[in-house]
């Protein structure tokens, strides 16, 4: 072992010329359901673990079956019984002796050595996103808390040693040399900090596909004086020099058409190499799958496969939102928000506004959009600049219908990095919004930094706050019915009712919808709305359903329809995130099939569409290409 | 007649302090444009110092904003850019903004390379809000 080590660390001073710029692929493990943190552990830690067999072996964690899985001879996935009642395990290192599992959804570290088992973090992490060890030292990425958080297992308490503030920290890693590497997924760049974190820090990157350009940077993996990113909006693992931050290459082609893999990386969520760096495994949460490649070798032969018959012209993500017949949708590859016009069918794209800058009117990371409802005006939140900003997009209906590139306008503009409340005070952390809803009155915009409701004017003039409930974890998306909100909160995997001032701010917290066959508990909600007549509508991406709630109160929790199963076709769902009023009905975005569906007041599907294709007729699994395209 | 020549003398000094560091901006004639921040609380006026945007060639711009109910000038942050929506682009160089004045400004460095239509967007910045005038020019 110790001579592995100082090849490692010769390796490293020796610096890029040994990190692998290209690799192949070597295998698929298709169906892990939420496969999100790979790492490989030892052949002791193996068997402390009760996991049979001898020698290395890879664990694949998910984020929807809650467990851990060691994958066997054969390429499959094995339950680990210690490992299968878990919290949304996002992200996992080892080093010889020990496991570290992040667990998202319970806000800790759990640190199994040998039969050992305990955790940390427990009451100070949010939302844990990343883990790395070095010795004594665990460095936890934490998107809830804007921050990375070292923590010594040596010093009393498993002290906190140092702290890295950022926008959303996605990755942690420690090389050889000594330093730990940090990832900004809302900043899309990579940070290297001296002395094991706790020394001088120097940032690498921005926006972009161009070498030495990231778009939402995720885990980080460091070996032998190289750094490997699972540059996720890019599809791709990009290669740094540890020593200099200097890129080297990268991996994978990316997969033009959801499901398509063998090699074409679809949104990788983690790296892992094995120990003696031959092997890489990269989970990829968005196809449930693992995809392995030998290290080395020629760079990728275009396999032609790039383009044709169905290639994807548009990407949808956690942000929608809509009011009168203007529908916005961000689209999270190019960064910019697409209009549409609702009263055409299929909605027609009258605008598209943003994409990535440092001007005014340029979002490089949209993390929240709204409509105010019947003025053609429309809002736009960014985390990574820290803005608010109202557009008008003005939609001349005495002509016919058409793109309009000057048709959409930005009015005004607030930057929340010089946000104070109306007592002059500043909020805890930089807001960071992630959804909006307007009304005839106000502007509610949700705050993941600060767990609470900003309310403002229609001129962006701030009004109040309201707070989320003290054990609320994480919110991305939220409605008002009446004169409650109800908020999602995927890590605590519930919804949250209440906020009405009337009642004492109460939140009542709900982890099952209702049906008459019994109880349906929510794994991982993303998406809410409330429809004109005032149904509530959820949907929950690890289900891969939407659930149309019955109107017996307003935030009724009894189910009157469920909408959707896991597919490609009509009425079918890979990963639904956000949900929006859209007439008397409403719409889901189908993130992993590229594309939104359209549901009328009653649950049933009438439409799904993207930018280019759209069907009205429902398609069958024998023909899939009934219906039309434009 | 002394009122007058008072008055005259006034807008002169007026120009000058407003102008002074730029002998180019105070004896420009060129024509100014104007409009409404897209909020209504400026008014945004700007010309093009050698009176007509050249062909891919530098260029300076003078800015005023002004209160858009009193017409005062306002003590504000300014920014200019301009882009090409219909292909997804912008120039390729970055202004020099330098301030003259109170609500008065010197875009040095302007550069449209191309003809098509290119939207000239002006923001005014007060501490944390910033609205936006935008003009439709169209190159030939």
């Amino acid at each position: 072992m110790a001579l592995v080590s100082i090849l490692s660390l010769v390796s490293a001073f020796l610096g890029a010329q040994d990190c692998p710029a290209h690799a192949q692929p070597l295998w698929q493990l298709d169906r892990i359901d939420g496969a999100v943190g790979t790492t490989w552990i030892s052949a002791d830690l193996r068997s402390a673990l009760g996991i049979e067999g001898s020698g290395e072996v890879l664990l694949v964690s998910s984020g929807e079956t809650n467990t851990v899985q060691w994958i066997d001879d054969k390429n499959v996935a094995q339950k680990i019984e210690r490992l299968a009642n878990l919290q949304w395990p996002i992200a996992m290192a080892s080093d010889e002796e020990a496991l570290l599992v992040a667990e998202r959804g319970a806000g800790r570290i759990s640190i199994y050595h040998g039969s050992t088992q305990f955790t940390l973090g427990e009451g100070v992490l949010r939302t844990p996103s990343a883990v790395a060890a070095s010795g004594t030292l665990v460095a936890v990425a934490d998107d809830g808390l804007g921050e990375v958080l070292i923590f010594d297992l040596a010093a009393p308490n498993n002290a906190i040693v140092a702290r890295h503030a950022g926008t959303r920290p996605a990755g942690v890693a420690f090389d050889e040399l000594g330093n730990l590497w940090w990832s900004d997924a809302a900043q899309h760049r990579l940070h290297c900090v001296a002395d094991l974190g706790r020394g001088a820090t120097k940032p690498f990157g921005e926006r972009g596909s161009f070498p030495g350009q990231y778009t939402e940077p995720r885990a980080l993996f460091a070996r032998a004086g190289c750094v490997f990113v699972a540059d996720h909006l890019n599809h791709r693992i990009a290669i740094v020099d540890a020593k200099s931050g200097a890129f080297i290459g990268y991996w994978g082609m990316h997969a033009v058409v959801p499901r398509q893999g063998d090699g074409r990386i679809h949104y990788p969520d983690s790296i892992a190499l094995n120990h003696d760096g031959s092997i890489a495994a990269i989970a990829e949460g968005f196809e449930d799958r693992v995809q392995l490649f030998t290290t080395g070798g020629d760079a990728w032969v275009d396999d032609g496969l790039g383009s044709g018959k169905g290639a994807v012209s548009s990407h949808f993500g956690s942000e929608s939102a809509c009011g009168g017949d203007l529908l916005a949708l961000h689209e999270p590859e190019t960064g910019a928000v697409i209009l549409f016009d609702t009263a055409s069918v299929p909605p027609y794209n009258v605008a598209t506004v943003g994409a990535s800058g440092a001007s005014p009117g340029r979002y490089p990371s949209v993390s929240a959009l709204g409509v105010l409802p019947g003025m053609s005006n429309f809002v736009i939140a960014d985390e990574s600049r820290g803005l608010l900003d109202i557009w008008s997009c003005a939609i001349d209906r005495t002509k016919p219908l058409f793109w309009d590139a000057f048709g959409a306008r930005l009015m005004r503009s607030l930057d929340l990095t010089k946000f104070r409340y109306d007592d002059g005070s500043k909020p805890a952390r930089v807001p960071r919004i992630v959804d909006i809803h307007i009304d005839s009155a106000w502007i509610y915009a949700l705050d993941a930094a600060n767990l609470e409701i900003l309310v403002f004017t229609n001129t962006l003039a701030y009004s109040l706050r309201i707070p989320l409930p003290k054990d609320a974890r994480e919110a991305v998306e939220f409605c008002r019915i009446g004169d409650e909100f109800v908020i999602v909160d995927p890590a605590s995997a519930c919804l949250w009712v209440g906020g009405d001032s009337r009642n004492g701010d109460q939140w009542r917290k709900v982890t099952a919808l209702h049906s008459d066959d019994g109880e349906i508990p929510l794994v991982r909600p993303m998406g809410v709305c409330a429809t004109a007549s005032g149904a509530l509508v959820v949907s929950d991406s690890a289900r891969d359903q939407a659930f149309l709630c019955a109107l017996s109160s307003p935030t009724s929790t009894t189910i009157a329809r469920v909408i959707g199963e896991r597919g490609e076709l009509d009425e079918q769902f890979w990963l639904p995130l956000s949900c929006a009023p859209l007439g008397d009905g409403f719409m889901v975005v189908d993130r992993g099939n590229h594309r939104f569906e359209l549901f009328n007041a009653q649950g049933e599907w009438t439409l799904t569409t993207s930018l280019g294709r759209f069907y009205t007729r429902k398609r069958t699994p024998a023909t899939d290409t009934t219906g039309n395209e434009s | 007649m002394r009122r007058v020549g008072a008055a005259f003398l006034f807008a002169v000094i007026c120009a000058c302090f407003m102008a002074c560091d730029d002998p180019q901006v105070a004896s420009s004639d060129a024509k100014w444009e104007r409009a409404a921040s897209a909020d209504g609380t400026y008014w945004v006026d700007w010309r093009v110092v050698v009176g007509v945007i050249p062909i891919a060639d530098p260029f300076d711009v003078e800015i005023r904003v002004t209160n858009y109910k009193t017409g005062a000038p306002v003590n504000v942050q300014c920014s200019i850019d301009a882009e090409m929506p219909e292909h997804g682009h912008g120039m390729n160089v970055i202004p020099n903004m330098q301030q003259l004045g109170p609500g008065h400004f010197l875009a040095k460095g302007m550069l449209l390379h191309m003809p098509g239509r290119w939207s000239i967007v002006i923001d005014a910045t007060d501490g944390a809000m910033t609205e936006r005038a935008q003009f439709l020019y169209l190159m030939p």
